[in-house]
């Protein structure tokens, strides 16, 4: 009652009652309670503006909370469906496990966050365009390739061309994927322009991947095109790109973290340990069998035992449950988690070459790897010590009877990439890169694959099912349904 | 009209409806009015409590039962076209008791009562398996898949206390001195393992009790032929059915003063004061919720041993540990899904509401024919609430504290002019011109903190580093002002009209929209047993037929018309998510993926009614019924939009929604001549809703939902909209080759929780001071979700999977293919879903037949529907003039009740009556709700 007002009173029914008021008191009561301006009660801050949020930002600060959800988005329940279902990671209860029997349905799936954050990466560019900055557009345009990219790898044909602009397309239609990928390549190209530029906005306030370094953003989108171009079977632009790409592990772009749960924890961590605790796990899962069978093994120059260590752990959640190491490994509270990696740059380089024949240069690149993993370095961490061996690889190591050909294949260049492919899955632990590749290697040629067994039925999870959000609202989603057992048009 | 509680707990808020939804957007409750005063009934779950599944009381709770003089609901839009814009979904008009001319008198009446409540329906539990996967006993397993308990040796469990020996994992020392080591696992040779005990442990009552409360209250009132007063006071103490942490207590105060001061001014003033103290427990889908933990411990397993002290394999010692079945040791910082019973002794939510209403009245009669009124009123509470996890809580393993601040204010003023006429005997009327302002205020302060540096601090928000302190603030003001005019005519003492108009801005319209919107409404009603045929009858002793239409106002939520930027924040289904608020993170923003509207206009209710009153036999019986029919237009959607445009949701005037519905109303006096006396009464009605229009959208998924409770057009309000097994063209499931159903990939309707039909008999038998009354009530074709049932199939505590089913002749088939052979006994049951039996094991009920897995939404939708005995009261008044003249008393009534007394449903979880998400708009759902009650309830009344 404090704040009311009795200066103002009095609308338009005044007049017809004035007349009739023949008590002073009368008068009085009405001066109190009547109002005499009722549209300057809307005059006030709490109602001409929203006082709870503010209705602009700067591109720096947009910058860095988009970098927020492309980190968010490298962490997510996608990310662990694609470990599930590329068989690194197991299902062991409540939804997760159902998830590793394969049964999903669209209601499963959504694409919020993923275009949320993709348009925030594109309105980066519309506000640097404004102010006329190409550093920043760059980065955004680095961001918004990395979103779309995943959206396309996991669902196929998406909206791209059309999206992000809900007025003149309220329901975007949905692109063929090849189209996707080559305007993604575009994009990139864009951004590596933008980041070129002699001059830009600095923003190394809050850039918490890179600090602002317009080179590593450069590297980045290199990387990314070369990614890219390995799904398509673009073997050679593949190699110019990485040549270009990620030089070291100092540009691995990593997101940070911190050991306050619900802000800055490790997802993995917070969902392995705290939200989620048992309900997966690697018992079952190939990861662990594979790294096994690269430990005391006739492969004398490789001992998983450290990574093996780094990732697993038993006994966290329960006695004998071979877990996430949350407690001193990879997925401990604080753990960086990677985006873009030097590692991933260099697999890409040896897979790219190996499969153009090139395998001096392809065993290079994956020497390089392995000597980043000797030094014990991995996404921002160290091993341990113990059990920690890769020593260079020669081409005779891939011989039929070489130490490196577990399988005993038959030529040097497919026993090279299957060592590449197995250290590309061991090493994508936890980013849905490693479901890309199970996908990817039915078709690339020479056909190299793992021997990953399905967790249950016959048929293989191929892709994500358009969210039922996304069915409900755009009349333009693919009819019928494709399940999620139906293969995404690049890896066809 | 419906009024639903969401809970057991103590206070639990209430759903209300009446005659169907009418909006989506915001608050689809009643409007309340105290003595002309609008007063808040917010239900408000916010903060980390809504994630927390904390039940949050309803603030109408608040006023003092014993104050009312009387109810009146106004259920039509022509009836609430007076009180604006928040009068779509109905009124509840209340008027407190007030001092009578009792020639100087002073009347004092006391009552008071005491309540015992239970729990009335837990869901069904099994106790044959034994905690464990696969036929196995398996220690701190999450299932209850393990070995058949009866073929246990019986006797102590073999613990592994030698430090040595393999499995050895240290020791939890609980308060009575005993110990708990590791026990061995089941193998082929031996399922049972170390696990020889054939203890079993009824979950269904680890933490409940039987709760009671006392209610007295206290009234004092008397006056003359100019003044008058009544003052009251009443004390509300309640121990809820939870043993700890769960209580209620309400103290209120009111004065009510008046006094005719002149032939032509009147004053009066009505204050009253509440305070209100309670704790709940959590539930729901929540880590700590008490159901949760409780109804998926193995039943095995003893949840009373809950806390003590963990001793690790090298002999460190570790206090307060927190010792549940998935942490048998009490390891520490390794929960997982509490102890109910550590739980409800270490985690705290209270709320302390202060609230002051109040209202001054000046009424002026400057002419006989005119009156002035002038009525302005408050009403301002807070609500401090905390909320405190403590460390070693499964969700929160290093402890949170929380608290929030919540303030609403409202004031509210009218001034209105009534002129009265009657030009002759046949026709008289009334008009009345009014104005009214109306203005709310609502704040809210949160703090909360993780990590808690010293787990046993007091509230302190300083218990923790910067980095885990986030605080937030939320503003709102909504203001309203209109005009307003009623004009009556009576004619022929017969016919009666009124029409109404309300002229109403409101500052949450758009800006770029009209500022101000006009509802009409009309009523006539014809009182036609005073034409002359009839008046005279001996049959039909009155009659009167009702006709109305009105149009009503639902404003926008505020704040709607602007598109925001906040700080970022990701959430993800499973994981606590990230927050820009890290320092690591340098405070990014994003914009808001709510897209704003400047069009904003508020929505619009159009209802009309028929209906007619009927007594006869000089008013033996009655009967009254009402048809009507409304329709929401503009109603506002925040339409979801494809994620793609980089909005998730636009605000905006998008659906319609209509109702209609059939109320009908009969009672009888049976014996009119008898002292014995017999009264029936009967109501029935019915509401079918639908969703006319949704802007072009498919489907519409309500926040809050378990059951994917949504808006389709052509759809009844809510439906499921989830999925079942996979259908070939005719209908039929299509079977795998083992003869199971496999999951679906898309949603269909499979479910509508609104009831076909509700109706209620009440009876009341009467001796001269004794009377007894009963009242039944049914709620008919209601679908229920019942989540909690899917989730525990999978856990394995669930009643139906601790069946053993013995494989028939030629054996049987699993989930996974194997085949069991014929004779064996396994856990689970048997169904034939088309192709022949199948067994029903761990496979299937981890895999499709888990409310966890998207395969079937269908399965686990129930019948609802229920008949109760909803009240029955015993009463027995003394007030013979013997005894008034003895005790100087004018009347004792004693009262003994019992409520809630007998359910009869075919659902097979708690009362289909509560609800896990409170009073919101997504009904029918169970996950984990807390149970409800019933009640024995004995009062006296002494009246002086």
């Amino acid at each position: 009652m404090g704040r009311y007002k009795s200066n103002s009173i009095h609308c338009k029914y005044t007049d017809a009652m004035k007349t009739s008021f023949s008590h002073k008191i009368t008068i009085v009561l009405l001066s109190l309670i009547l109002l005499s301006s009722c549209q300057d009660l809307f005059n006030e801050s709490n109602i001409k503006s929203n006082p709870n949020a503010v209705t602009d930002v700067d591109v720096a600060t947009l910058l860095s909370g988009t970098l927020l959800g492309v980190s968010m988005l490298h962490e997510d329940t996608d990310v662990r469906i694609s470990a599930i279902w590329a068989g690194e990671l197991n299902g062991l209860s409540r939804q997760h496990q159902t998830i590793a029997s394969y049964i999903v349905s669209a209601s499963t799936f959504g694409w919020s966050p993923l275009y949320p954050v993709a348009s925030q990466a594109r309105l980066i560019q519309t506000k640097a365009d404004a102010v006329g900055d190409k550093w920043t557009k760059g980065v955004g345009q680095v961001l918004e390739a990395l979103v779309i990219a995943k959206a396309t790898d996991l669902y196929g044909d998406i909206p791209y061309s059309q999206a992000f602009d809900d007025v003149k397309y309220p329901t975007p239609v949905f692109d063929k994927q090849a189209d996707v990928y080559t305007a993604l390549q575009t994009v990139l190209d864009n951004a590596i322009q933008n980041l070129s530029a002699p001059a830009g906005l600095a923003f190394a306030d809050q850039d918490f991947i890179y600090k602002g370094s317009v080179a590593k953003w450069k590297a980045a989108a290199y990387t990314l095109k070369a990614r890219l171009y390995l799904h398509t079977g673009d073997y050679a632009k593949a190699v110019t790109n990485a040549s270009s790409g990620i030089g070291s592990t100092a540009g691995d772009a990593l997101t940070p973290h911190g050991t306050s749960q619900g802000v800055d924890d490790n997802q993995n961590y917070d969902f392995f340990r705290i939200n989620r605790a048992g309900d997966t796990g690697f018992d079952g899962a190939y990861l662990p069998v594979l790294m096994q069978s690269r430990i005391k093994s006739a492969n004398t120059k490789t001992d998983e035992t450290a990574l093996y260590n780094h990732y697993f752990k038993v006994g966290i959640s329960t006695t004998g449950a071979l877990d996430p190491n949350t407690a001193d490994g990879m997925f401990t509270e604080d753990a960086p988690h990677p985006i873009l990696t030097y590692y991933e740059n260099q697999l890409i380089l040896a897979e790219a070459q190996a499969r153009l024949g090139v395998t001096d240069k392809a065993l290079a690149a994956l020497n390089s790897v392995r000597a980043g993993l000797s030094g014990g370095y991995i996404n921002g961490k160290t091993m341990s010590t113990t059990g920690r061996k890769y020593d260079a690889y020669t081409l005779s190591d891939f011989d039929p009877a070489g130490i490196a050909n577990p399988t005993k294949l038959a030529t040097t260049q497919t026993a090279l990439l299957y060592e590449i492919i197995a250290q590309r899955y061991i090493f994508f632990l936890m980013q849905y890169e490693a479901f890309n590749d199970v996908r990817r290697l039915e078709k690339a040629s020479p056909k190299v694959q793992l021997s990953i067994p399905l967790y249950a039925g016959t048929q293989k999870p191929q892709r994500y099912i358009y969210p039922q959000n996304e069915i409900n609202t755009n009349p333009n989603v693919p009819k019928p349904l494709p399940d999620q057992f139906t293969k995404i048009p690049i890896f066809q | 009209m419906v009024i639903t509680k969401s809970g057991g707990d103590p206070g639990a808020g209430a759903y209300i409806q009446i005659r169907g939804q009418n909006t989506i957007n915001g608050n689809a409750q009643p409007l309340f009015i105290v003595d002309g005063i609008p007063v808040s009934n917010s239900n408000i779950n916010d903060g980390s409590a809504a994630g927390n599944a904390i039940v949050q009381q309803s603030r109408i709770n608040d006023i003092n039962p014993e104050d009312i003089e009387s109810m009146e609901v106004l259920k039509g839009a022509s009836a609430a076209a007076l009180w604006g814009t928040r009068a779509a979904n109905g009124v509840i008009v209340i008027t407190t008791k007030k001092g009578k001319d009792s020639k100087g008198k002073v009347n004092i009446s006391f009552k008071s009562a005491v309540s015992f409540d239970k729990v009335n329906k837990m869901p069904p539990l099994q106790t044959t398996y034994g905690q464990g996967n696969n036929g196995r006993f398996i220690q701190g397993n999450k299932y209850s898949y393990g070995d058949l308990i009866a073929d246990r040796t019986g006797g102590p469990d073999t613990y592994i206390t030698d430090p040595t020996a393999s499995g050895y994992q240290g020791y939890v020392t609980f308060p009575d001195g005993t110990k708990r080591y590791a026990i061995a696992s089941g193998t082929a040779a031996n399922p049972h393992g170390g696990k020889n005990s054939k203890d079993i442990y009824d979950h269904a009552s680890d933490v409940f009790q039987t709760g009671h409360y006392t209610d007295n209250a206290l009234n004092i009132s008397g006056g003359n032929a100019r003044s008058n007063f009544a003052i009251s006071y009443s004390n509300l103490s309640q121990d809820g059915i939870i043993k700890a942490f769960s209580n209620y207590q309400r103290n209120t105060a009111r004065v009510n003063v008046g006094s005719q001061f002149t032939e032509w001014f009147r004053a009066s003033a009505n204050v009253a004061y509440t305070k209100v103290g309670s704790s709940r427990v959590q539930q729901g889908d929540n880590l700590d919720g008490i159901l949760l933990g409780g109804t998926r411990t193995p039943p095995d397993f003893n949840n009373q041993y809950y806390t003590g002290t963990y001793t690790n394999e090298s002999g460190q010692v570790f206090n307060d540990a927190h010792v549940s079945y998935r942490n048998p040791l009490g390891i520490d910082q390794n929960t997982i899904y509490s102890n109910p019973v550590w739980n409800i002794n270490n985690n705290r939510n209270t709320s302390d509401v202060d609230r002051i209403t109040g209202n001054v009245e000046l009424n002026i009669t400057p002419k006989s024919w005119l009156s002035i009124t002038g009525r302005t009123g408050i009403d301002n509470y807070t609500d401090a609430r905390l909320e405190r996890f403590a460390r070693n809580s499964a969700s929160f393993l290093t402890g949170l504290l929380s608290k929030n601040w919540i303030t609403e204010k409202q004031f509210n003023t009218d001034v209105f002019a009534n002129a009265n006429k009657t030009f002759s005997n046949n026709f008289s009327g009334s008009v009345l011109v009014g104005v009214n302002y109306n203005s709310r205020r609502y704040a809210s302060l949160s703090d909360q903190i993780t990590s808690l540096i010293v787990p046993t601090a007091p509230d302190i928000l300083t218990n923790a580093l910067n980095s885990n302190l986030t605080a937030k603030n939320y503003n709102q003001l909504i203001r309203t002002y209109a005009y307003y005019a009623q004009a009556e005519v009576q004619a022929y003492n017969m016919l009666f009209l009124t029409l109404t108009g309300r002229s109403e801005s409101a500052s949450t319209f758009g800006s770029k929209t009209n500022s101000s919107f006009f509802f009409p409404s009309a009523a006539l009603a014809w009182q036609f047993t005073k034409l002359k045929g009839l008046e005279s009858s001996s049959i039909l002793s009155f009659g009167k037929l009702r006709l109305t239409w009105g149009q009503v106002g639902i404003q926008p939520q505020p704040y709607q018309n602007f598109t925001t930027f906040a700080p970022a924040s990701f959430g993800d289904s499973y994981a606590n998510g990230v927050s820009a608020a890290s320092s690591l993170y340098g405070g990014g923003y994003v914009r808001s993926t709510t897209a704003g509207n400047d069009y904003l206009s508020p929505e619009r209710k159009t209802e009309s009614e028929v209906g007619v009153d009927l007594r006869f036999l000089n008013n033996r019986f009655t009967f009254s019924g009402t048809y009507y029919n409304n329709n929401t237009k503009d109603v506002i959607l925040s339409l979801p939009v494809p994620y793609e445009t980089g909005y998730a949701v636009r605000n905006i005037n998008a659906a319609e929604l209509s109702n209609k519905g059939l109320e009908l109303d009969a009672s009888a006096d049976i014996f009119p001549q008898s002292a014995f006396k017999w009264n029936l009464s009967a109501n029935f009605s019915l509401n079918r809703n639908k969703v006319l229009s949704l802007a072009g959208a498919t489907a519409y998924t309500l926040p809050d939902s378990y059951a994917g409770q949504s808006l389709i057009q052509g759809q009844p309000f809510g439906i499921f909209y989830g999925t079942d097994f996979l259908k070939d063209e005719s209908g039929k499931y299509k079977l795998d080759a083992n003869g199971f159903p496999q999951g679906g990939t898309s949603n269909e309707v499979v479910g509508n929780p609104n009831p076909k039909w509700r109706g209620g008999l009440g009876s009341t038998f009467s001796y001269k001071g004794v009377s007894l009354y009963l009242l039944f009530d049914k709620v008919y074709g209601n679908d229920f979700y019942n989540g909690t049932r899917g989730a525990l199939y999978l856990i394995g505590t669930h009643g139906d999977v601790g069946n053993t089913s013995v494989a028939p002749t030629g054996g049987i088939k699993d989930y996974n293919g194997n085949t069991i052979a014929a004779g064996t006994k396994f856990q689970g049951n048997i169904q034939d879903f088309g192709a022949g039996p199948v067994a029903l094991t761990q496979a299937w009920y981890q895999g499709p037949g888990t409310s966890f897995s998207s395969a079937s939404t269908k399965q686990f939708v129930e019948d609802g529907g229920s008949t109760r005995l909803r009240e029955v009261t015993l009463n027995y008044s003394l007030r013979s003039p013997g005894f008034r003249k003895f005790t100087h008393l004018s009347s004792v009534d004693f009262a003994l009740t019992g409520r809630n007394v007998v359910l009869w449903t075919k659902y097979t979880g708690t009362d289909p009556e509560v609800s896990i998400t409170g009073p919101s708009l997504s009904r029918g759902q169970d996950w984990f709700t807390n149970p409800n009650t019933k009640s024995l309830l004995f009062s006296i009344k002494i009246n002086y």
